[in-house]
């Protein structure tokens, strides 16, 4: 939750805009008005009740339509990859651990970006997975350990370019950006 | 509508969380410190804990009351307002308290993790609620005046399990028939689902909600969350476990009303 | 973990099968072909191959048959700094290891991006139901 909402206390119900800024208004002369951007998703109220800020429910899930169809897709295929026998790979491997598929959902729903292409979901034999992106000439590779720990690799007409390790999801961000730039477009034209 | 007998039961019910609230007037003087005070009382019970953002109030209304436009107001206060959460050690159970609200809360934590029936849960909430009563009795906070008694049952209907896409809703959702009036409109791509029933004497309401959601282990799920809300007739247990009866009983016949009977097949409906 | 030593009866020219799970072959669309993901060289521990001068095909895909064979020379292997050692199993006397650099002999992003490069698929099962996932660029609609 933001600063504002560390710090402030709704004194009324009232009806809250789903998901993203929620704009708020004052509701007598005492002026205080702020904007809180929520990242959770806030349920649409009716008039007779609402239910602000956080829930009471424990389990966490998060509403298909607070995602974009790429996330969706990427969700639908690593589904696919978590639901591997072991032994899947003919050499013995479990398949991804709990780790590595918690990861992946993290990088997949905390990327903030609308419109982009779905990754490929692959296993990886030891209990990890890997997201693989191509776009025009250019590919990102995040491979999720069987830790959860995430190595990068970009590679531009097939060559590899750059390859370390992801610490924070912001860095995914600028790895992505690369990936979209105008150097990946223009160069395949 | 006058129902007799026991309530449904189902051998793999879809529930994978269930908890029993209480709302009340907030306790002016319950603070930052009283939480740790509160947590030592329980600690051996409930080790871990987390701070949250505190839950707002939730009154049902009814009469003219209902159709007033509420308008939201943010103030800041001199002193943050938190909910802290009380973590079991087996990791399922689950006791919040803010400074307006005692909620405490099941969750299935693996799969194969059975169901912890409303008749286990609602003693194990009897005795938290006692405990947190005594607790605010010896630290003079006083008497929670109760406004509110809420419980929710959160369901979560995985994909393929008895139903493959959304046009086959008709199969996990009663009143969804399924056919359109001219055939034109497509299978849906999804379907978002929300009804509010009023209970008996306006004794409160209950709401169902089912979204298209993906969990944490990215399975494909339709959450169908049915919640009780409203208004005990006092503040004493009696009346807040006779609140929590009716709403049980609301929910779980509720759910099966709701459902389709394929999907009580499925389940393995007992009663 | 014995350290391992690079075994030099193993040609540079060896060539080295590697099964594939269907899951984990691509569709190159500027190729126009199947193509096995980088994932296939990343291990727990030790790239599993069998040595092709000494097993057949057969042998080696006995029980699998929904896998394919991807395959790579030894040379290439070694060209990336990794060494590559026999280790005979009852079902599989043609088995050896190749040995990356990292713990447990993993092998970097770099290496296994090669030996994508230069592995091609031998034997390649179409998978059944649905094909290999693409990068499809028009799902980008919210």
């Amino acid at each position: 939750m933001n600063e504002l909402q560390q710090f402030a206390s709704a004194r009324y119900t009232g009806t809250v805009m789903y998901g993203g800024t929620v704009v708020v208004e004052n509701v007598s002369s005492c002026f205080i008005t702020a904007t809180v951007t929520s990242g959770s998703v806030l349920t649409y109220t009716s008039p007779i009740v609402s239910n602000l800020g956080g829930y009471a429910q424990w389990s966490v899930v998060i509403p298909t339509r607070a995602l974009s169809q790429w996330q969706i897709q990427g969700i639908k295929r690593l589904n696919e990859v978590l639901s591997l026998p072991k032994n899947w790979d003919s050499y013995g491997s479990c398949p991804p651990t709990h780790a590595a598929a918690n990861t992946a959902m993290d990088l997949l729903t905390g990327i903030d970006i609308d419109y982009f292409v779905a990754p490929r979901v692959v296993p990886v034999s030891g209990g990890g997975l890997q997201l693989e992106w191509e776009i025009g000439v250019r590919a990102l590779e995040l491979e999720i350990l069987n830790d959860g720990s995430v190595e990068y690799l970009t590679t531009e007409r097939r060559e590899p370019h750059e390859e370390g390790r992801i610490r924070m999801l912001n860095e995914v961000r600028s790895l992505f950006l690369w990936l979209i730039s105008p150097g990946s477009i223009q160069m395949a034209a | 509508m006058a129902v007799s007998g026991r309530t449904p039961d189902y051998e793999i019910p879809p529930v994978v969380e269930t908890y029993l609230s209480v709302q009340f007037t907030p306790l002016a003087q319950f603070s930052i410190p009283h939480f740790g005070l509160y947590w030592t009382k329980i600690r051996e019970n409930y080790p871990a804990f987390q701070v949250q953002s505190p839950l707002g109030p939730v009154i049902e209304q009814f009469g003219a009351g209902q159709f007033v436009q509420p308008k939201l107001g943010v103030e800041l206060v001199p002193v943050p307002e938190v909910r802290c959460w009380f973590i079991a050690k087996s990791g399922a159970m689950l006791t919040q308290v803010q400074r307006d609200r005692f909620i405490h809360n099941w969750r299935k934590l693996k799969p194969e993790d059975v169901y912890v029936h409303y008749d286990k849960i609602k003693p194990s909430f009897s005795d938290e609620w006692k405990n947190f009563c005594e607790f605010l009795d010896e630290t003079g906070l006083g008497k929670p005046e109760v406004n509110q008694c809420e419980m929710t049952y959160v369901n979560h209907i995985e994909l393929g399990q008895g139903w493959k896409s959304y046009g086959e809703l008709n199969k996990v959702i009663a009143c969804w028939s399924g056919t359109f009036s001219d055939n034109f409109l497509p299978a849906p791509e999804s379907v978002n689902i929300g009804a509010r029933y009023i209970l008996p004497d306006n004794k409160g309401r209950l709401h169902i909600e089912m979204q298209p959601a993906i969990t944490q282990n990215a399975k494909e799920i339709l959450q169908l969350n049915l919640t009780a809300r409203g208004k005990p007739e006092s503040s004493n247990l009696e009346s807040i476990l006779e609140w929590f009866d009716l709403g049980h009983e609301w929910i779980v016949r509720g759910f099966t009303d709701f459902t389709a009977k394929e999907m009580h097949n499925f389940w393995g409906r007992k009663i | 973990m014995p350290k391992w030593q690079d075994d030099q009866t193993i040609g540079n020219h060896e060539r080295l099968w590697r099964r594939v799970h269907p899951i984990q072959i691509t569709f190159d669309n500027d190729l126009g072909e199947p193509r096995v993901s980088s994932g296939v060289f990343s291990t727990g521990d030790g790239l599993s191959v069998s040595m092709a001068s000494e097993t057949t095909i057969e042998a080696l895909m006995r029980n699998y048959p929904e896998h394919s064979v991807v395959e790579f020379e030894a040379g290439v292997a070694r060209s990336q700094g990794c060494i590559v050692v026999r280790d005979p199993t009852p079902d599989d006397p043609a088995h050896a290891l190749v040995w990356g650099p990292k713990s447990r002999g993993r092998l970097n992003k770099t290496q296994m991006e090669t030996l994508r490069n230069a592995a091609r698929l031998v034997l390649y099962r179409q998978p059944t139901g649905e094909g290999p996932q693409s990068t499809n660029p028009d799902s980008n609609q919210r």
